[in-house]
């Protein structure tokens, strides 16, 4: 045994290189340099001569030793990062030798971003990838890579560690990733075959490097602020726009080319609240009791019996104000790493706190993990990644996407009403104002309301040497969750429907999924030229899922100790189920290169399960894909400009079963809802029934998608710029869809049948370019993707429409429909031409949904879709897409000695929403409060560029579902711009530390959109199966903050 | 691994076979009748409970002269659709009714095919389970019937649950006979009462449906000996108090001969079984019971047609002419008929036993006038028991589909059809007798009727059949305003184009948003087939089912 030491420095500038390993050749005898770059080490003497160094991003020196006790080392920075080993399907694959469409997320960039969740995080970083998000603190998140294969779920798959799970992230701890590699074609992802078909998600946790314990401190603490808020009126304002739209309905036969033609007739509106029949409208000074004016006696105020005493705010309040706040975010995570030659270990414990800009919302999560590998002997490693996380969230009451959620009563609570009664009790609105709860209260009031879950994530594997190249690997993976929620509703006696009883619903459910691979690879290289690796395995995988709830009402009292079921007198009410689902897979992979030039990749996995009948549940998910390293021909080689070049092409298949776990049967099922019936006329009681609950369809069988993608890499000048490309065409053909059954054969569960076929086309761009110059240096990184979606086939039919969600208030249902030969999840709806100047154009027009007032001035003039000079339902049309014609994000990052500045900014382009919202704000529908626009821009005589029809308030027309909601949802946003300074080492080291990185940082700086609605970032309505049928449909969603955070890591 | 272990049963529900015996036929029964409410929730549903309501208070009261939709006007706005007669067939509406009427139909044939493998269910179980799911499948057909007008008759022959495409049957054939049959059979197989289970069907109540199909056919001698019947050997009387029809304490009684059963705090979330469909049609504040939401409010067509002369007479063709004030300020100086306020809330007189209704109980008086609906409302002294502790709207108030009256009323128009003039105005004054009951009236906190309630029976004869048809018909409306059968009355009697834009002409003066509103002879009797159900029903791209005319 002897010592060595030195120092290890990049060739090209003499910078020392921090965290490189150096480790003895064939051994587990290692270290990593300090941020001098230096190192030294123990060599023992049963060990090779040769010292190996290697650095992400320099290519990998290896050294012999001899006697030499010193060195002073320096390393080539690599030609971008070819060398890079890259997760794949079970095993890893250098990035030289990838075939497919693989994109590797630069994870130091993307976790410098605070995020709940690692999807969230990869929102505009890789092109070809698609994510939005909800905003609300540990809410729901998006991804869609390569547009929608399906009509069904289009969540791709995530791997972590080796483990398959479709479940959400939120537990996941950002600061555990250590890689992220996303398979976005079918030749890259169909090793996991019948759950791949819409992508899959890599990601690797963080593993112990060679060396002494390393104990890293991080954190950040930001304060984030809201962004926007929708443009209200204030009271004079919405009283004023009241009495015209009332004066308007209800003078109808006065109104001459929408001008009141003889004012001494008029019948004024009568609302006692605003003064009775009167020509200018009073506002009161308050609004409980109804309309009073002057004093009121507030000494009479009672609750029981009701005589809240509540004034008018004559200003107007603004809701989006009281709901919204500053808010903190902070994340701490202590971590040790290290390695010795028998065994690998890393620890983490993380504490995240985010809390909502909306008041009494938040997500915390506490997460340990631990990732050991210990070797048993020269052939044998065993191993664990492990995690076990609780998460915390309080979301607003009734979720995200809801007209009874708290943004939704920001805009529907008039701004008459304030936020507290005259004894600081919450205020309601007055009846005649409508049923527009008070938004602050139902937040106060759910503020307990934590949904709390547990989850264990991990596994344990065993890897073998059998023979020199060929390595056994066994790994038992689990993912075990625990979710619990008590939802309490207080009483709401301020409001003008108030709940009428409190209630307590708890609800308790566990999720478990094993999984079990074996795989056996095989890799040889036969002389210089030929290189290949086989590896065959098996997999099998078990998820069961419980849930029970219960309920009850009548609590005595609202206290927090006392919201337990047992203390609800009445209402009593549970309920309960189970699933369960299996899946037996094999699977093998061939990649054989011919003199590191001609690439094949082959792969093939059959799948069967449970999901499907016996007759129908194998199917076999093949794909092949080839590269041609062009850099390495002749013609190439000595070219001073190309460093490296490769093509790349490749088809495959992919599947899906995600169509329900029972799907083959037909079922009867019992529930007190729908079932029980009174029939002994007790009043209260009922006896238990059984209906048909499920058609079952046993001839179901896999969706399958073919994707056929086409490539290249090129990498320019040594490395300073490089270029990725791909083209790609998946086709979903035997689509799998609940077709509607005809209601004369009742109603149950309709069961999923293969129909329709999809095509999704695309090119995806990535771009990079390295500059520098003296101690400067940057990076410029862009990605560019597009898809163009089309439903090439329903049922065969062509005029066959499935709706999206219908539960929106717009007449006539939906909004967006899936048909043959458009885009999935268009817009549906009238299509507006304008609003009628005078009388006689209305009345030449064709008759608008019987006339009358629909053919008046000032009414929206629909275009005659169909040509019978009748505008009805049968006008209504495609109108819009809510898919955009690109997406893009683009990096920049600047060094400049300890400096760093990154600036990361993401958008989409070309995409139309539908801003629900409006259908409460622009219309005279229900009494909340309107915006600005409809103040200043609803047509009035002589108003030639009015957007909206006259202002009447029974005009439940013209909020059809229509153009006027559509909007360009084109935005830009600059999500991230930091400032990191590393501390000069002889400062640091006076202190006793290793490193210390501090750094500022401000997210959503910026927005560019036209988009009036709170945030354009509104991709899916919701984030469940099945929801991809509505995209892009705004229903208020929780809007987007601007933050600023400072942070800092340090290493001892 | 092998095949075992990807086979699964599914969890927590029963396959047919688990369901082939005795109780297994009875737990299915009972999931048939308990569509009767047309509500049902078993599937994330986009049909509002209210769309396939028994009380058909959308189609048969909303779409007549009876009643508005109430509450505001943005609130539900396909109903104002309906009521202003501007509908087509893609309105959620339809859609709700057709789903709810043919999953009855679906589950009475899941009976009737489940019977015959019940091996441990006797002969005469088998028939009594059978006669009900006849007469269950006949009911559901009936309401399928008078409110799509062209619609296909599901049978058990044709109906099959394993193959999703075997109900896609034109609408070509007429089905009167077919629901005829179901009735026939259930009239000639239940018995005259269960005992104990006062909501299963019987002989009276096939019967009396029976007879209700003959009359929308106008088929007066068919159905005339089958209510003679009914009411000479059924065991059936008017309750004294008319008000008895409508609340939950007095479900079941004397008069009823088929009531849809309403259940509260019996395990079921939200209390669906608790009336759900009538679940916005209550009073909206002001000290109310409930507070929402204000919709299904009386027209005060409706209310002036409770008017009497002084010989205690409707005003048959004149009572539209002055209205009977809604504003508490003003009195009318008139005498009323006492089934007004039992049928209709009006201010300064008590609601129930919830106090004065007052201006507060509506939610916009300037759109949707001052009354407010009555007869579906529990008392407040019954909440928490016949209510749902959850939430009052959700009451076990039955909804009396058919009662004594209506084999009475349905009688005198036969009788009046046959020319027996005198008879008929007997049968009529039996209503009337008990509406008179002053023991039955509406009353104040002091004792004293709320109203001048003047209601007498006809003394002079009927001089002419066209005479006596509007009185009976007017009785009808009288004693069973509110209730959902208006409309399809007024359809049956070949009236509704003149009644409903009669109406329109005065009520548009009322209720701006009715003007322009028309009723299109030949178009509007009927509503629409779901346009989805056209679509849905097609067979390699050829539509199954045909829309009614018109739409």
């Amino acid at each position: 045994q002897r010592s060595i030491s030195g120092k290890i420095t990049a060739e090209d500038d003499g910078s020392p290189l921090i965290g490189a390993s150096v480790f003895i050749k064939g051994s587990t005898v290692g270290t990593v340099t300090d941020l001098e770059g230096a190192f030294a080490l123990q060599v023992p003497a049963d060990v090779s001569n040769i010292l190996v160094v290697s650095y992400t991003g320099y290519a990998t020196l290896e050294v012999e030793m001899g006697t030499q006790t010193s060195f002073d080392l320096k390393v080539k920075a690599d030609v971008t990062l070819l060398q890079e080993a890259v997760v794949t399907g079970y095993g890893t694959q250098s990035r030289r030798d990838i075939t497919g469409a693989v994109a590797s997320v630069d994870t130091k960039q993307l976790l410098s971003v605070p995020s709940t969740n690692v999807a969230q995080a990869m929102q505009g970083r890789v092109a070809g990838v698609n994510v939005s998000n909800e905003n609300a603190p540990g809410g729901g998140v998006m991804v869609r890579i390569r547009g929608f294969g399906t009509i069904n779920d289009n969540s791709p798959l995530f791997v972590v560690d080796g483990m398959p799970t479709k479940g959400n992230l939120n537990t996941l701890n950002l600061g555990d990733v250590e890689s992220i590699q996303i398979l976005k074609d079918a030749s890259a992802a169909s090793i996991y075959g019948s759950r791949a078909g819409n992508g899959v998600v890599i990601i690797t946790t963080k593993r112990g490097k060679s060396g002494k314990p390393k104990f890293t401190y991080d954190a950040y603490y930001g304060q984030q602020t809201p962004i926007k808020f929708l443009d209200l009126l204030n009271t004079q304002e919405y009283v004023n726009l009241l009495w015209e739209s009332r004066i308007n309905a209800e003078n109808p036969a006065l109104l001459v080319d929408g001008k009141i033609s003889d004012p001494s007739k008029i019948v004024y509106p009568n609302i006692p609240m605003f003064g009775g029949a009167i020509a200018t409208p009073r506002i009161p000074d308050y609004i409980f009791p109804v309309g009073a004016v002057g004093t009121v006696d507030e000494s009479k105020y009672s609750v029981s019996p009701k005589n809240l005493i509540t004034k008018a705010n004559k200003e107007g309040t603004d809701w989006f104000d009281e709901i919204f706040d500053s808010a903190p975010i902070q994340n701490h995570q202590i971590g040790v790493s290290g390695a010795t030659d028998q065994a690998r270990y890393s620890m983490s414990l993380n504490y995240f706190d985010q809390q909502g800009i909306m008041i009494h919302t938040s997500y915390k999560r506490y997460s340990l993990r631990a990732n050991t590998e210990f070797k048993v002997n020269k052939r044998i490693r065993l191993g664990e990644n492990m995690q076990v996380a609780y998460g915390e969230q309080i979301g607003q009451p009734n979720g995200n996407q809801n007209e009874s959620n708290p943004i939704s009563f920001a805009y529907r609570v008039p701004p008459i009403t304030p936020v507290y009664d005259v004894k600081g009790y919450f205020a309601g609105s007055p009846t005649v104002l409508d049923n527009s709860r008070n938004p602050v209260a139902e937040l106060y009031r759910n503020k307990d309301n934590a949904g709390k879950e547990i989850r264990l994530f991990g596994n344990a594997y065993v890897e073998a040497d059998i023979l020199k190249d060929l390595t056994a690997r066994s790994q038992l993976g689990i993912d075990y969750g625990l979710f619990n929620i008590r939802r309490y509703r207080a009483n709401d006696p301020e409001s003008p429907e108030p709940v009428g009883n409190n209630n307590l619903n708890t609800s308790n459910s566990y999720d478990m999924t094993w999984t079990w691979y074996n795989t056996l690879t095989y890799s040889k290289s036969i002389g210089e030229n030929h290189r290949f690796t086989a590896m065959i395995g098996t997999e099998a995988i078990k998820n069961y899922f419980e849930f029970f709830s219960g309920e009850r009402n009548g609590f005595a009292v609202d206290d927090l100790p006392n919201r337990y079921l047992s203390a609800g007198r009445a209402g009593i009410n549970n309920t309960g189920g189970a699933a369960e689902w299996l899946l037996a897979s094999e699977f093998g992979r061939l990649n054989y290169a011919l003199n590191d030039k001609y690439l094949i990749d082959a792969t093939v996995r059959r799948d069967r399960s449970s999901r499907f009948a016996p007759e129908f549940r194998t199917a076999v998910f093949p794909s092949v894909s080839a590269g041609w390293v062009l850099s390495k021909e002749d013609f190439l080689s000595g070219n001073q400009a190309v460093t490296f070049a490769k093509l790349r092409v490749g088809w495959g298949q992919t599947g899906n079963q995600e169509i329900g776990n029972y799907n083959a049967f037909s079922t009867f099922a019992t529930s007190p809802e729908s079932s029980f019936y009174d029939l002994s006329g007790s009043r209260t009681s009922s006896q238990p029934g059984y209906e048909l609950s499920q058609f079952g369809n046993a001839k179901a069988k896999w969706e399958t998608t073919s994707s056929i993608n086409a490539g290249f890499d090129v990498t320019l000048w040594s490395g300073k710029f490089d270029i990725a490309f791909d083209w790609f065409d998946r086709r979903t053909t035997d689509m799998l869809f609940p077709v509607e059954v005809q209601l004369t054969q009742g109603v149950a569960t309709n069961p999923f049948q293969n129909i329709g076929e999809m095509q999704n086309t695309g090119v995806e761009v990535g771009v990079n370019y390295r500059g520098k110059s003296g101690e400067f240096s940057y990076t410029i990184g862009a990605n560019f993707s597009t898809y163009k979606n089309t439903v090439i086939k329903t049922n065969g039919d062509p005029k066959t429409q499935y709706f999206g969600f219908s539960n929106l208030r717009l007449p006539t249902g939906t909004v967006a429909v899936t048909q043959q030969g458009f885009p999935l999840a268009s817009f549906f709806g009238y299509d507006i031409l304008g609003i009628f100047q005078t009388d006689r154009e209305a009345a030449e027009s064709p008759v608008q949904f019987g006339g009358g007032a629909m053919n008046k001035a000032g009414a929206f003039h629909f275009r005659d879709v169909n040509g019978d000079n009748i505008i009805n339902s049968a006008d209504r049309t495609i109108i819009g897409s809510p898919h955009p014609d690109f997406t893009y994000g683009i990096n920049l990052s600047f060094n400049y000695k300890s400096f760093q500045l990154d600036i990361f900014g993401q958008g989409v382009q070309g995409n139309e929403l539908f801003n629900y919202v409006r259908y409460w704000t622009d219309f005279p529908t229900f009494g909340g409060n309107r915006t600005q626009r409809m103040y200043d821009l609803s047509w009035r005589p002589g108003k030639t560029d009015a957007k909206l029809p006259i202002p009447r308030s029974n005009d439940v027309i013209s909020s059809n579902p229509s153009t006027y909601y559509l909007e360009d949802g084109s935005y830009f946003r600059l999500k991230n711009v930091q400032l990191t300074y590393n501390l000069p080492q002889n400062l640091i080291s006076r202190i006793g530390l290793g490193g210390l990185r501090v750094w500022a940082q401000g997210q959503n700086l910026m927005t560019i959109t036209k988009y009036e609605g709170l945030d354009p970032e509104v991709n899916l309505r919701n984030y469940g199966a099945g929801s991809d049928r509505q995209i892009g449909v705004d229903e208020g969603t929780y809007p987007a903050f601007r933050s600023i955070n400072f942070g800092l890591g340090v290493t001892f | 691994c092998n095949e075992e272990f990807l086979s699964v049963t599914p969890l927590g529900v029963l396959s047919e076979a688990t369901l082939s015996n005795a109780a297994g036929v009875n737990l299915v029964l009972t999931g048939a009748y308990s569509l009767l409410d047309g509500v049902q929730t078993n599937v994330g549903s986009a049909f509002p409970d209210w769309t396939g309501s028994a009380d058909n208070w959308v189609y048969g009261s909303v779409a007549s002269d009876d009643a508005y939709k109430g509450s505001n006007a943005g609130d539900q706005p396909e109903i104002s659709i309906i009521e202003a007669y501007n509908h087509t067939a893609d309105l959620t509406h339809f859609r709700g009714k057709w789903r709810a009427v043919y999953d009855g139909v679906a589950r009475s044939n899941d009976v009737i095919q489940l019977v015959p493998k019940a091996s441990d269910l006797s002969d005469v179980d088998k028939n009594l389970a059978i006669a009900q799911a006849r007469f269950l499948r006949g009911h559901y057909h009936f309401e399928a019937r008078k409110m799509f007008n062209k619609v296909p008759y599901i049978d058990d022959q044709t109906y099959n649950a394993a193959d999703a495409l075997s109900t896609k049957l034109p609408n070509s054939t007429e089905i009167w006979p077919n629901i005829e049959a179901d009735l026939k059979f259930a009239y000639d197989n239940l018995p005259n009462r269960w005992a104990g289970a006062p909501g299963r069907a019987t002989k009276w109540a096939a019967g009396a449906t029976l007879a209700k199909a003959y009359l929308f056919q106008g088929k007066y001698a068919e159905a005339k000996p089958i209510l003679e019947n009914i009411i000479a050997n059924g065991g059936y009387k008017l309750v004294d108090a008319y008000h008895d029809n409508f609340r939950a304490a007095t479900n079941n009684n004397a008069e009823s001969i088929f009531e849809i059963q309403h259940s509260v705090n019996d395990g079921a979330a939200i209390s669906n079984n608790g009336n759900r469909g009538a679940t916005l049609n209550y009073p909206y504040g002001g000290g109310a019971l409930t507070t929402c939401c204000g919709f299904f409010q009386p027209t005060h067509n409706l209310v002036n047609a409770f008017k009497t002369d002084a010989d205690g007479l409707p005003l048959l063709s004149t009572f539209n002419q002055v209205d009977v004030p809604g504003d508490n300020s003003q009195t009318y100086a008139g005498s009323l008929d006492p089934r007004l306020d039992w049928t209709i809330g009006r201010d300064g007189v008590p609601y129930l036993d919830w106090g004065i209704h007052n201006p507060q109980y509506i939610r916009d008086r300037a759109y949707a006038g001052p009354f407010t609906a009555k007869k579906n409302s529990p008392y407040r002294s019954e909440n928490g028991t016949n209510t749902w502790t959850g939430n009052p709207r959700q009451n076990a108030n039955n909804y009396r589909i058919i009662r004594l009256s209506h084999v009475i009323l349905w009688l005198a128009e036969c009788e009046v059809e046959v020319g027996s003039l005198d008879k008929a105005r007997e049968l009529v004054n039996q209503i009337r007798k008990r509406a008179a009951n002053p023991n039955g009236v509406v009353k104040l906190a002091n004792g004293n009727p709320a109203g001048n309630y003047v209601v007498k029976e006809y003394t002079a004869a009927w001089t002419d059949k066209a005479v006596a048809r509007q009185a009976v018909r007017f009785e009808q409306r009288l004693e069973f305003a509110m209730e959902g059968h208006r409309f399809f009355d007024l359809v049956r009697w070949g009236i509704v184009d003149q009644t409903i834009n009669d109406y329109l002409t005065v009520e548009q003066n009322k209720r701006s948003y009715l003007r322009g509103a028309k009723f299109i002879k030949g178009k509007h009797e009927y509503f629409p087939i779901p346009s989805q159900e056209i679509l849905n029903s097609a067979i390699n791209g050829v539509p199954t089912l045909a829309q009614n005319p018109g739409y």
